[in-house]
C-alpha cells in the first residue's frame, strides 16, 4: 500500500467519521468513551449501595439523590432510604455494568481495537463494518439494560449472575413481560454476546491474517498475544451463556421451566410451572462463561502493563516466551475451572475435587505472568512516568487479588468464605486496583498516540495517589469482614444482626465487632469518587491543552504503533511496514540508542549476524 | 486504504480473511449448539417426570432431513458453477437450495401449528389427557376462569389497560356501581385540594373513556394516587432528614456518646426514628392519609371470563366463593362459575401417576386401583363412557401383548417372561390405538393384536399427529372441571422441558435456516454485479455461505435422531 492510497475517504461526513465509523481507531475511542461512562454510572450505583450499607437508617444525601426524579424516588426509595429491592437493583446492575459494559469494552473493545492493528502493522481490522456493528450492538445492549431503570418494574434485580429460580420469579408479576427489567437484561445480554462474537471473530482473523511482513508469531508484542487469547475466550465461552440467556427468556415469556424445579411455592401458592427443571444447569452454563470472563477482564489489562514496563525500564520484557506459553495455557485452563463458583450447590464432592485441582493448576500460568512482569523491573533504569506508576501499582494490587483467591479455590475453606465479603474483597482487588489500574496505565500510555498530547502529570498524581490509598481502604476491610462472616448481600450492612453488648448471640457480637468498618469503607468510596475528578478533567483538557508530543514515538518505544503518524490517519501507516526483530529490543549493547524499533531496517554490515542470534527459530 | 487478503489467500496461512472468520464463527456456533445439546442431556437425565420418547411425528422430520441434505449438495454445485464461471448453473442450483430452505420451514410450521393446537390437561392425580380443546363459541368452550363477579378491586398503582378492556367487554350490560366514596387529591401548585370523585352506589358507565366512565375515573384516581404517593414520600424524606439533623445537632445533649460505638449508633438510630415519628405526628409536615390506592366497584353477578395465564383463582369449584387475582393486582371477587374445559381426548396417559406412586413405594394393586378410580370418577357423559370402553379394550390388548411377548421370547430361569410390555404400552392409550379400538367397536369385533395393528392409521394420516378431521368419532368429548386440574397447557414450551428444549433447539435451528437462506438469497438476487466485476470474490462468499449451510445441515443431523427417534 502506498501513501497515495490514503486519500480515499479523506473527508467523510460527520456521522460516518464519528458515529458509524469503520476505522478501528475511532471505534476504539467510541468503545473507550462509552465504557468510561458506563464505569462512572456503575460507580454511582455502588456509592448508593455503600450509603445504604453504612447508613441504612438515613436518607440518601441530596448530593447523590438529586439525579432521581420525584416519581422515581416515590417508587423506589422509602423516606429517602435505599430499601432491599432497590439495593438489589443497584447491585445487579453494578455488577453487570462493571463487567459487561465497563471493563471488557474498555480493555478488549477500546485498547484491543485501537492498538492491535497498529501493533501488527495492519491498515485496519479485517472486517471494518463488522467492527462498527460490534460497537453498536454493544451500545444498544447497554442502553437496553440501563434504560430498564425507568420501567415500571425497575431494572434487573437478581445479581449479575441472574440465578434462577429467584431471577425467574423476579418481575414475573408484570402483565407485559417484555417491558420488565429482567427481560430487558436478558435481551441486552443477547445483544452484548452478539457484539462480542463479531468482535472476537474480527480480532482473531486480523491477528492471523493481517500481520505485516516479517511479523512472525514470536515477534508479536505480548499485547497481541493477550488479545488473541482473549478473542478465543470470548468466541468459545460466551455461546453457552447465550444458551442460558435464551432459555431463561423462554422461561419468562412462555412459562416453561428449564430452570424451575418441581414443587416450587411462592406466597401466592404453588407456582404455575410444569417443573422438572434445574437451577444447577443455569449455574453451569453461566459459569462456563463466567470464569473465562475473568480472564477476558484481566488479559487486556496485564497486556497493557506488559507493554508499559519494558518501555519504562528500558530493558526487554523478562521471559517473553514463557509469558506467551503461560497465556495460552491460561486460556485453555480457564475453560475447565468454572464450577469452583459452585462448591456449595451440592453438585457432588468428586466434581468439586476435579474443579479444585484445575483451579489450583491455573494459578501456575497466572503466577508465571505476574512474576515475569515483576522480574522485568529488576535492574532496569526505571522512568517513573505516569503510566509506569499505574503499572507498578498494578503488580502488588493484582498480587493481593490473586493470592486472596487461593483459599477460595479449596472447597473446604470456601465452605466458610463463600458469599461473604471476603469474596467481594478478593475479586474487587483483582478487578478494581488490579485490572482498572492497568487500564488507567494504558490510557496514560497511549493517550499521546491517540491525541498527540501528553496527559497532565500533576493531575495524574492527584488521580493516582488518592486512588491507591482509598481503594485499599475500601477493599482491604472487606477481607476482614468476610472472614468474620459478613454476607455479601446485606443491603443494610448487617444492621439487622446487631445486638447490645450484653447479648449472648455470638454472631450478633461478631457483627457488632466489625460493623464499624462499613463507615470507613463508605467514606473511602466517596473519597475515591473525588479522586476520579482530576482524571476526568485531565482526560478532556489534555486533548486541547496538554503538552504536545515531540515526535511520533514520544516514549522511545519499539513496537509498531509508534511508527505511525500522530494521531494515525485512516489506513494507519505511511510507509510499507516490515518488521525486522522482536518487540522488546531495549538497551542492546550494539546500538547507540537504548531502543531498537521493530521497523528499523538493520544496517547491512553488523546486524544480520547479531539478529541471527536473537531471532527465534521460526522466523525467516 | 484496502484491506489485504479479502479475495486471495495469504501465502503463509493459505487462507483469505472470510475463510478464517467463518471457521471461527462456526466454532462459536458449535459451542452454542453444544450448550443446547448438553442442556438437553442434563434435563433428560434429571427429569422427574416421564420423558416423552418418540412422540413426534417422524415423517415431516425425515422429509426435512432429506431436504436439507439435498440442499447441502446443491449449494456446493452452486459454488462449483461460480468457480467454472457458469452463472446460469449458479442461479439454478442456488434457487433450488433456497427453495429447499422454504419447504423445510413450511413443514416446520405445520409441526409447530399442530403442537400449539394440542392441549394437555393434568389431573390432580397426575393422570394426563391430551386432545383438542373446543374453542370459545356461543358462550361455551375455551379455556377460562369463570367468575360471577360481585366486586372488583383495581390497584391504582398497577392496573393494566388490556386487562381492564377485557373485563369491561366481559361485564357487558351488567350494572356497575362504586363500592365506596372516593375522594381524589388535586395539587394546585403546593396547595392541596380534595374533591369527591364518585359517591358510593353511584352508577358507573363502562362505555368509552368519557367523563364519568370507568376508564376515566380510574385514570383520574390513578393520577391522584401517584401524585399523593409522590407528595407523601417527599414529606417522609424531609422529615427523616430533619430528624437526623435534630438528633445529630443535639450531640452531647440528649444523647450521650458512650464508649461503645455500636450502642451509640443504635441509640442514634432509635432517637432518629423516634424524632421522625414525632415530626410526622406533630403535623409539621403533612402527609395525605386517604391514600389506599384501591378503587372498588360493585357488580350484580356479571359473568367474567379471564384467561388463566393472567392470574390465579383462589377456589375454582363451581358455586364456591372465589377471588380471581390478576397479575396487575386487580382482584375480581364473586362466585366461581363453570371454568371447565371441553376437550376431544386423543390420548390418556397414566405414566406420571405410576411414576409418582412407585416413588412412594405403592403396591401394583394400589396403583391399578388408583387408575380405575380415575375412570370411575369421569362421570356419565357419552365421552366418559367411551373412554372407559377404550380402557377396557386396552387392558385386553395389553394382556394379549404380554402373552405374545412371552410366546416370542420365552421365560428366564426364574420362570418370568424374558420380555414384558414397557410402561408406555401399559399405561398410555395413544390416538392410534383409539382409532383402532373405535374401528373394532364399529365393526363389532373382538380385540386381537392383528386387528389393532391392521386398523392403526399410517404415517400419512398422522402426518403431524392425531388427525381430528379424519378420525373425529374416535376421540371422545370430555368436560374437565377446573378443580380437577393440576396443570394444563398446550404442547408449547410450558408443557414440560421436553417440549421446551424441542422448541428451543428446533426454533434456533429454524432461525439459522432462515438466516442462511437470506444470505444465500442475497448472493442469488444481488450477486450479479459482483459476478461481473470480481467473480472470484462472489465464489468466495458463496463458499463461506455454503460452509455455514453445511453446519446448519449438520445440526439437523443431530436434532433429528435426538428428538424424533430417541
Amino acid at each position: 500500500m502506498s501513501a497515495d492510497d490514503h486519500h480515499d475517504h479523506h473527508n467523510p461526513p460527520f456521522w460516518q467519521k464519528y458515529i458509524f465509523s469503520t476505522d478501528h481507531k475511532m471505534i476504539g475511542l467510541q468503545y473507550g468513551l462509552t465504557a468510561l461512562l458506563f464505569l462512572l454510572f456503575g460507580f454511582f450505583l455502588m456509592m448508593m449501595m455503600r450509603w445504604s450499607i453504612a447508613y441504612p437508617q438515613e436518607p440518601v444525601p441530596s448530593w447523590m439523590s438529586w439525579v432521581f426524579t420525584d416519581d422515581w424516588k416515590a417508587r423506589w426509595l422509602t423516606a429517602g432510604k435505599v430499601e432491599g429491592e432497590t439495593y438489589n437493583m443497584f447491585g445487579a446492575m453494578h455488577g453487570t455494568i462493571m463487567v459487561f459494559l465497563g471493563v471488557v469494552p474498555l480493555g478488549f473493545g477500546a485498547f484491543g481495537n485501537y492498538v492491535t492493528p497498529l501493533q501488527i502493522g495492519a491498515p485496519d481490522m479485517a472486517f471494518p463494518k463488522l467492527n462498527c456493528a460490534s460497537y453498536w450492538l454493544y451500545a444498544v445492549g447497554g442502553i437496553m439494560m440501563c434504560g430498564s431503570f425507568f420501567l415500571e418494574s425497575g431494572s434487573a434485580k437478581s445479581g449479575w449472575t441472574n440465578y434462577p429460580p429467584l431471577s425467574s420469579f423476579a418481575d414475573s408479576q408484570h402483565p407485559n413481560q417484555f417491558f420488565t427489567g429482567q427481560t430487558q437484561w436478558l435481551l441486552g445480554l443477547v445483544f452484548l454476546i452478539s457484539s462480542s462474537l463479531l468482535g472476537s471473530v474480527n480480532f482473531i482473523t486480523t491477528i492471523i491474517n493481517l500481520r505485516a511482513k516479517g511479523m512472525t508469531w514470536m515477534r508479536l508484542p505480548f499485547f497481541v498475544w493477550a488479545m488473541l487469547v482473549t478473542g478465543f475466550l470470548l468466541l468459545l465461552a460466551f455461546p453457552p451463556l447465550e444458551v442460558a440467556g435464551i432459555m431463561q427468556l423462554i422461561d419468562r415469556t412462555t412459562g416453561s421451566s428449564f430452570f424451575q424445579p418441581s414443587g416450587l411455592y411462592t406466597d401466592a401458592g404453588a407456582a404455575d410451572y410444569a417443573g422438572g427443571g434445574s437451577p444447577l444447569l443455569f449455574q453451569h452454563l453461566f459459569w462456563f462463561l463466567g470464569h473465562p470472563e475473568v480472564y477476558v477482564l484481566l488479559l487486556p489489562s496485564i497486556a497493557c502493563v506488559a507493554e508499559i514496563i519494558p518501555v519504562n525500564t528500558r530493558k526487554p520484557l523478562w521471559g517473553y516466551k514463557s509469558m506467551v506459553y503461560a497465556v495460552l495455557v491460561l486460556g485453555f485452563l480457564s475453560f475447565i475451572v468454572w464450577a469452583h463458583h459452585m462448591y456449595l450447590t451440592g453438585m457432588g464432592s468428586s466434581v468439586s475435587t476435579f474443579f479444585q485441582t484445575t483451579t489450583v493448576l491455573i494459578s501456575i500460568p497466572s503466577v508465571v505472568l505476574i512474576t515475569s512482569l515483576l522480574i522485568s523491573l529488576w535492574g532496569g533504569s526505571i522512568r517513573f512516568t505516569m503510566p509506569m506508576i499505574w503499572a507498578c501499582a498494578f503488580l502488588p494490587m493484582f498480587g493481593i487479588g490473586g493470592l486472596t483467591g487461593l483459599p477460595l479455590a479449596f472447597n473446604l475453606v470456601d465452605l466458610h468464605l463463600h458469599d461473604t465479603y471476603y469474596v467481594i474483597g478478593h475479586f474487587h482487588y483483582v478487578v478494581a486496583p488490579g485490572i482498572l489500574f492497568g487500564l488507567f496505565a494504558g490510557i496514560y500510555f497511549w493517550y499521546p498516540k491517540m491525541f498527540g498530547r501528553y496527559m497532565n502529570n500533576v493531575l495524574g498524581h492527584l488521580h493516582f495517589w488518592p486512588s491507591l490509598i482509598f481503594i485499599n481502604l475500601v477493599f482491604f476491610p472487606m477481607l476482614l469482614q468476610g472472614m468474620a462472616g459478613f454476607h455479601r448481600r446485606w443491603y443494610n450492612g448487617g444492621d439487622g444482626y446487631l445486638v447490645g453488648e450484653d447479648s449472648t448471640d455470638v454472631f450478633g457480637q461478631i457483627v457488632r465487632e466489625w460493623i464499624g468498618l462499613n463507615q470507613l469503607m463508605s467514606f473511602s468510596v466517596f473519597m475515591l469518587a473525588l479522586a476520579q475528578i482530576p482524571f476526568i478533567i485531565n482526560l478532556f483538557t489534555a486533548w486541547k491543552t496538554g503538552k504536545k508530543v515531540e515526535n511520533d514515538n514520544p516514549w522511545d518505544a519499539t513496537t509498531l504503533e509508534w511508527a505511525t503518524p500522530t494521531p494515525p490517519g485512516h489506513g494507519n501507516f505511511t510507509f510499507d511496514v516490515a518488521v525486522y526483530r522482536g518487540p522488546y529490543e531495549y538497551s542492546r549493547p550494539d546500538c547507540e540508542e537504548d531502543f531498537y524499533p521493530q521497523w528499523h531496517e538493520p544496517k547491512e554490515e553488523t546486524s544480520s549476524d547479531l539478529d541471527a542470534g536473537i531471532k527465534p527459530k521460526d522466523s525467516h | 486504504m484496502e484491506i489485504p487478503y479479502i479475495v486471495n489467500p495469504r501465502k503463509d496461512t493459505g487462507l483469505n480473511n472470510s475463510k478464517i472468520a467463518i471457521w471461527l464463527f462456526l466454532a462459536s456456533e458449535v459451542m452454542l449448539f453444544g450448550g443446547l445439546f448438553s442442556s438437553y442431556i442434563f434435563l433428560r437425565i434429571f427429569a422427574d417426570y416421564p420423558w416423552p420418547e418418540r412422540v413426534l411425528p417422524v415423517l415431516p422430520g425425515l422429509v426435512n432431513t432429506f431436504i436439507l441434505i439435498a440442499s447441502s449438495v446443491t449449494v456446493v454445485f452452486a459454488w462449483a458453477s461460480l468457480k467454472l464461471r457458469n452463472w446460469k448453473g449458479f442461479v439454478g442450483y442456488m434457487s433450488f437450495t433456497i427453495l429447499c430452505a422454504g419447504v423445510f420451514m413450511v413443514l416446520k410450521g405445520f409441526e409447530y401449528n399442530a403442537k400449539l393446537h394440542h392441549q394437555n390437561i393434568q389431573y390432580n392425580d397426575w393422570t394426563n389427557v391430551e386432545g383438542h380443546l373446543h374453542p370459545e363459541k356461543d358462550g361455551h368452550g375455551g379455556n377460562h376462569y369463570v367468575v360471577k363477579a360481585k366486586e372488583i378491586n383495581f390497584d391504582l398503582g398497577s392496573y393494566h389497560g388490556p386487562y381492564l378492556d377485557e373485563i369491561i367487554t366481559r361485564v357487558g350490560d351488567t350494572k356497575v356501581t362504586s363500592a365506596k366514596n372516593i375522594t381524589i387529591n388535586v395539587f394546585d401548585g403546593d396547595k392541596l385540594i380534595q374533591k369527591p370523585l364518585i359517591n358510593k352506589d353511584a352508577v358507573i358507565s363502562l362505555e368509552g373513556d368519557a367523563e364519568g366512565s370507568l376508564r376515566n375515573l380510574l385514570a383520574q384516581a390513578k393520577e391522584s394516587f401517584l401524585e399523593s404517593r409522590k407528595h407523601n414520600e417527599k414529606v417522609r424524606e424531609s422529615s427523616l432528614r430533619q430528624a437526623w439533623k435534630n438528633v445529630k445537632s443535639n450531640e452531647g445533649g440528649r444523647f450521650n456518646k458512650v464508649a461503645d460505638l455500636t450502642q451509640y449508633d443504635q441509640a442514634m438510630k432509635d432517637a432518629a426514628n423516634e424524632e421522625n415519628s414525632r415530626i410526622l405526628e406533630s403535623g409539621e409536615y403533612g402527609t395525605i392519609v386517604d391514600n389506599s390506592g384501591l378503587f372498588k366497584v360493585a357488580l350484580d353477578n356479571a359473568e367474567i371470563k379471564i384467561n388463566p395465564s393472567w392470574g390465579r383463582m383462589s377456589a375454582s369449584k363451581e358455586g364456591e366463593d372465589t377471588a380471581v387475582s390478576l397479575l396487575d393486582k386487580t382482584a375480581i371477587l364473586g362466585v366461581a362459575g363453570d371454568s371447565g374445559m371441553d376437550i376431544d381426548v386423543d390420548a390418556v396417559d397414566h405414566r406420571h401417576l405410576v411414576m409418582k406412586a412407585r416413588d412412594r413405594k405403592y403396591s401394583q394393586e394400589r396403583i391399578d386401583g388408583m387408575i380405575e378410580d380415575w375412570y370411575a370418577k369421569l362421570g356419565d357423559s357419552k365421552g366418559a363412557e367411551q373412554i372407559r370402553t377404550y380402557w377396557k379394550m386396552h387392558k385386553e390388548w395389553r394382556a394379549l401383548w404380554t402373552d405374545q411377548l412371552t410366546a416370542d421370547y420365552g421365560l428366564d430361569e426364574n420362570g418370568d417372561s424374558e420380555r414384558v410390555p414397557i410402561d408406555i404400552e401399559l399405561y398410555r392409550i395413544t390416538w392410534k390405538q383409539m382409532v383402532s379400538y373405535q374401528t373394532i367397536l364399529k365393526n363389532n369385533e373382538e380385540v386381537t393384536l392383528e386387528k389393532v395393528k391392521a386398523y392403526t392409521p399410517g404415517m400419512i394420516d398422522g402426518f403431524t399427529g392425531a388427525n381430528h378431521k379424519k378420525f373425529h368419532d374416535s376421540f371422545p368429548l370430555l368436560h374437565v372441571a377446573r378443580n380437577d386440574v393440576r396443570f394444563e397447557s398446550v404442547f408449547s414450551p410450558k408443557m414440560n422441558n421436553y417440549y421446551a428444549i424441542y422448541f428451543t433447539i428446533t426454533g434456533l435451528h429454524g432461525l439459522h435456516v432462515i438466516g442462511g437462506a437470506l444470505v444465500l438469497g442475497y448472493y442469488l438476487f444481488f450477486g450479479r454485479k459482483m459476478y461481473l466485476a470480481n467473480p472470484e470474490w462472489l465464489a468466495n462468499r458463496v463458499e463461506v455461505g455454503g460452509l455455514f449451510w453445511h453446519f446448519v445441515d449438520l445440526v439437523w443431523i443431530f436434532v433429528f435422531p435426538i428428538f424424533y427417534l430417541m
